[in-house]
């Protein structure tokens, strides 16, 4: 019985694994040839698209003038150029700074949503601001991002050149990723997203994810799909999948750069991911159901890995260690031979040298500091995602059985 | 100096003793059967022959010719069933030159016998042995042949019937007739005391037996084992150690090796430091699901045929001669059948000494399990081994037709390798008083001159009945013990070879230390060739990412980022 517990916990765990192994190899040959083709694509770029920038901000006072004063500094042509900072009931001065930069800079507005869509999170926000804005491609950033000068251009550039993708998303940085030793962890996290799962499912099924900031989108596919989904709280892996469906797909293309702020202490953090966790948890239940009436089967797998993460994967690991911890009081019966062992090394090992090609592609950050995070990490933070990914499991568990509203929480930012 | 006279005595006893260093032994078996193929009974009777000569011919009555008996010094005539004999084999064998030994049927045909009375008798079990005056009951009947001789003669066994003793065995002047038919039955054992008569052989006084430490596999109990070896040894007893260098689990399939047992392959090397010897019991005793130490290994029970494919294999079933228009057509398909076979067994019988050799211990011998092997089989692990433990498979079709000669030979089936007989079984914990049985089969083993007190034990009793089962070995008079170290046993493979030479255990091993490291953790399951497998591809990965990382390091300097700063 033990035994048996103890295999299916191994299959779950190393069919991740072994999925992400082959992951990183994709990321690693994508950030080996992705820079090849810019330079044929440049020459494409004369008949610009008109381009509005979404940047939804709710009590965003901390960092909506860092982020506006980014926006100024786009280099697009400004006549194909509108930056609407949606104020979604900000009670805070976030309306009264954002428009000392709309009176600085004409293609900069400020719109203030009204009560049909007000208060009610991103997606509604973002809802508004699609029917405030003009452009043919519909760019979204995050209230505390600053994208660097050419990041739009990029983000226009990948869509232009490539006729099949519905969106084109780009590679976020973490601005603050030396203040905090969370930060710390949840830079080095990030940069691994970017290029294991994002990089690496474009480069093998040309599959990416819309991560809610720095991505561009044209208008008439987020109009065909009758905006965002206002009770997804991951609106952005919903409407990733929808993209896919109308027979889209989403380039990820890192040449266009963003940075933005992470959590710098653990109960932000902890409300920021737990609703990343439940509101992905809610895409794959609400896509499980509908999962072989979907027409796009690359993203039925993707959904499948989803599925894979927030509940067999987790299941797995809790399971393997709640047999081990288990087995050091009672004799359940376990035989583990040497070869587990061997592969409990092997899977750390496998963390650290993922981790590190995803640090030395950023130039600068394969540093000695972060060689001993990394290390760290793979004995905390990792093991955090776990109980996390159990708590925000209890939430929608409680959410489905006791018919509650889902609430949008916003992140707090940090000065 | 004792010590050496122990030596050169055991080295006498465990061999063969010329009869006449001038005049070599050859011995002719005439037999007459119905089937094409040697009665198993035939191979026993030559086994209890090897004995006394190196020089034996089988040959069917309907295929004796005239030069086959021209240097023979002995023959035998066998009778497995009623038959007339072909006028010219009669011819031949009834004015023999030299001592004919008839047993059996037909022996009414031959002028030796031609005015005996001889009639057949039905479920005897009673008889009585001349030489050593003892009664014995066997638990089995038989049908057997009285025999009263028109001339005087020398009765060696008679049975009692209906309080009448009827001689069975006889002898008249050197000849000698035996109207015991099943040679496969105890009863044989009068005949195999008669060969020394026959033969006019003295044989060496005492007896020589072992305890053999059965079905040690590393499932075993490290203590148990340790405890009932030691107390054997702590008795100057130079024990055998039967080794499964591999445990299956037939629940799961899983193995457990011995490099799983650090502590049992202390114990083994310790009782092997101290005087035990080990002899290779097989490779995992099992085939197919079945468990290490219930499975027969060399022999396909389920289809009763040899092992002819590989365990997830369906083997095909092996047709008889009947079905093939000529012998040549036969011998082909055999062969090519008995190929697949000899792949199977050469890599059984190899693995298993070279895992043992592996962990520390120095196989000086083999028993197949369950004492199961088709007769090509034995030929080829004559190739490995020196020495046979246990029992012989006799015939080649029914792995039940099975059994032992009482002393030391060395039968043609078994291509030179010497047999060293189980002839006292082991404790059996399913009965009330196993030692009892065990006394029962001595006593019967006894009546043979020179006959082996060959016993096994199964560690994991405990020490109980080891007591009982010495006292009653060490009983018997002018009784010592077996040490294979003595004799020239030898194991042999490609790469490996062990002698005794001396009392001591001579190794050479010409296997590449890391590949033989590898070979013994190389996983036999599914789920850990798989988890293995995992392990080199997880492996692969790392090393990749390692390479990619002091690429990316190394390429730092040359690299332009477009990012902030």
């Amino acid at each position: 019985m033990a035994n048996g517990l103890f295999l299916f916990s191994l299959i779950m765990i190393w069919t991740m694994l072994l999925y992400h192994m082959f992951l990183m190899q994709g990321g690693f040959w994508h950030f080996m040839t992705y820079q090849a083709p810019i330079a044929d694509w440049s020459k494409k770029m004369t008949d610009l698209p008109k381009v509005s920038v979404l940047i939804p901000a709710h009590n965003e006072e901390v960092v909506v003038a860092a982020t506006l004063r980014a926006m100024s500094r786009i280099e697009y042509p400004k006549d194909k150029l509108e930056i609407l900072l949606i104020n979604d009931n900000s009670s805070d001065r976030t309306g009264e700074i954002a428009q000392t930069f709309a009176d600085k800079f004409p293609f900069i507005h400020v719109v203030k949503t009204t009560p049909a869509f007000a208060g009610k999170g991103k997606s509604s926000a973002l809802n508004f601001g699609l029917s405030q804005s003009t452009g043919d491609v519909l760019v979204v950033y995050d209230a505390d991002n600053t994208p660097e000068k050419d990041g739009v251009y990029h983000l226009v550039m990948g869509l232009l050149n490539d006729s099949k993708a519905g969106a084109v998303v780009g590679k976020f940085r973490v601005i603050n990723a030396y203040e905090t030793l969370l930060t710390r962890l949840i830079n080095i996290e990030t940069i691994c997203f970017q290029w294991m799962a994002q990089a690496g499912r474009w480069k093998w099924f040309k599959i990416a994810t819309i991560p809610g900031t720095n991505f561009a989108i044209r208008r008439s596919i987020i109009e065909e799909l009758g905006g965002w989904d206002e009770k997804a709280l991951a609106e952005d892996t919903e409407l990733t999948i929808r993209v896919y469906e109308l027979g889209w797909h989403i380039r990820f293309f890192p040449a266009a750069v963003t940075w933005e702020q992470e959590p710098q202490t653990l109960s932000v953090w902890w409300k920021q991911r737990t609703r990343w966790a439940r509101g992905n948890q809610y895409v794959v239940l609400k896509f499980m159901r509908q999962l072989f009436s979907l027409k796009r089967k690359k993203i039925v797998f993707d959904i499948f890995y989803f599925f894979f993460t927030y509940f067999l994967f987790f299941f797995g690991v809790i399971l393997s260690n709640s047999l081990f911890v288990i087995n050091l009081f009672v004799d359940i019966g376990l035989e583990v031979g040497n070869i587990t062992l061997v592969l409990w090394i092997l899977a750390f090992l496998l963390f650290v040298t993922e981790v590190f090609v995803t640090l030395s592609i950023e130039r600068s950050e394969f540093n000695s500091q972060n060689f001993f995070t990394v290390i760290l990490m793979y004995f905390t933070y990792s093991q955090l995602w776990i109980v996390l990914v159990i708590y925000s499991l209890y939430l929608e568990i409680k959410r489905v059985l006791f018919k509650q509203e889902v609430r949008w929480y916003k992140t707090d930012r940090f000065g | 100096m004792r010590y050496k006279c122990l030596t050169i005595l055991l080295l006498f006893l465990l061999f063969p003793t010329p009869i006449d260093a001038a005049k070599p032994t050859h011995v002719v078996i005439v037999y007459s059967s119905s089937q094409v193929e040697i009665p198993p009974d035939v191979y026993k009777l030559e086994a209890l022959v090897s004995r006394f000569s190196d020089e034996i011919k089988l040959i069917r009555d309907t295929n004796l010719q005239a030069d086959a008996l021209s240097e023979a010094s002995h023959i035998f005539y066998y009778g497995a069933s009623t038959s007339t004999l072909p006028k010219s084999t009669r011819e031949l064998l009834n004015h023999p030159s030299v001592p004919l030994y008839a047993i059996g049927q037909n022996s009414d045909q031959l002028a030796s016998f031609k005015g005996f009375e001889m009639t057949r008798v039905a479920r005897v079990s009673k008889f009585l042995h001349a030489r050593t005056d003892q009664s014995l009951s066997f638990d089995s009947t038989d049908v057997v042949t009285t025999v009263k001789p028109d001339a005087p003669s020398i009765t060696h066994a008679s049975v009692v019937r209906n309080d009448k003793v009827l001689p069975v065995l006889i002898q008249t002047e050197d000849n000698f007739y035996a109207g015991i038919e099943n040679l496969l039955n105890r009863p044989s054992l009068f005949i195999a005391d008669s060969l020394f008569d026959f033969f006019d052989v003295e044989a060496a006084p005492g007896h020589v037996g072992y305890i053999r430490l059965e079905d040690i596999n590393p499932s075993s109990d490290p203590k148990l084992v340790k405890e009932v070896g030691t107390y054997l040894l702590d008795r100057r007893i130079p024990i055998i150690l039967a080794v499964i260098p591999v445990y299956t689990d037939a629940a799961n399939g899983d193995t457990l090796r011995f490099t799983d047992r650090p502590e049992l392959i202390d114990t083994l090397r310790e009782l092997e430091a101290r005087g035990a010897t080990v002899v290779a019991h097989g490779y995992t005793h099992q085939y197919r699901s079945s468990e290490t130490g219930e499975g027969f290994e060399f022999w396909d029970v389920e289809n009763n045929q040899p092992v002819l494919s590989q365990p997830d294999e369906t083997p095909p079933k092996l047709k008889g001669r009947e079905s093939f228009a000529s012998e040549s057509a036969y011998t082909l398909y055999l062969n090519t059948l008995l190929e697949k076979e000899a792949t199977y067994i050469h890599s059984k019988l190899s693995n298993s000494i070279h895992e043992l050799v592996s962990i520390g211990l120095h196989p000086l011998g083999f028993e197949a399990p369950h004492y199961t092997m088709s007769h090509s089989g034995y030929a080829l692990t004559s190739e490995y081994f020196t020495n046979v433990f246990g029992q012989v498979q006799w015939s080649n079709s029914n792995w039940e037709v099975m059994g032992s000669t009482p002393y030391v030979s060395k039968p043609s089936l078994l291509h030179g390798m010497t047999l060293y007989p189980e002839t006292i079984g082991y404790v059996r914990t399913d009965i009330p008083r196993p030692v009892d049985e065990m006394r029962q089969a001595l006593e019967e083993t006894l009546i043979v001159r020179e006959s082996m007190i060959g016993a096994f034990y199964h560690p994991y009793i405990g020490t109980e009945y080891l007591p009982e089962v010495v006292a009653l070995m060490e009983s018997v008079p002018g009784f010592t013990w077996l040490d294979l170290r003595t004799s020239d046993a030898r194991v042999r493979t490609t790469e490996v070879s062990i002698q005794a030479e001396d009392g001591m255990l001579v190794l050479e091993d010409n296997r590449s230390t890391v590949l033989n490291r590898l070979r013994l953790l190389m996983p036999q399951s599914f789920l850990e060739q798989a988890l293995t497998a995992l392990a080199g591809i997880t492996l692969l990965f790392v090393i990749a990412f390692l390479t990619y990382t002091l690429f990316l390091r190394a390429q730092r300097k040359k690299r332009l980022f477009k990012e902030r700063g």
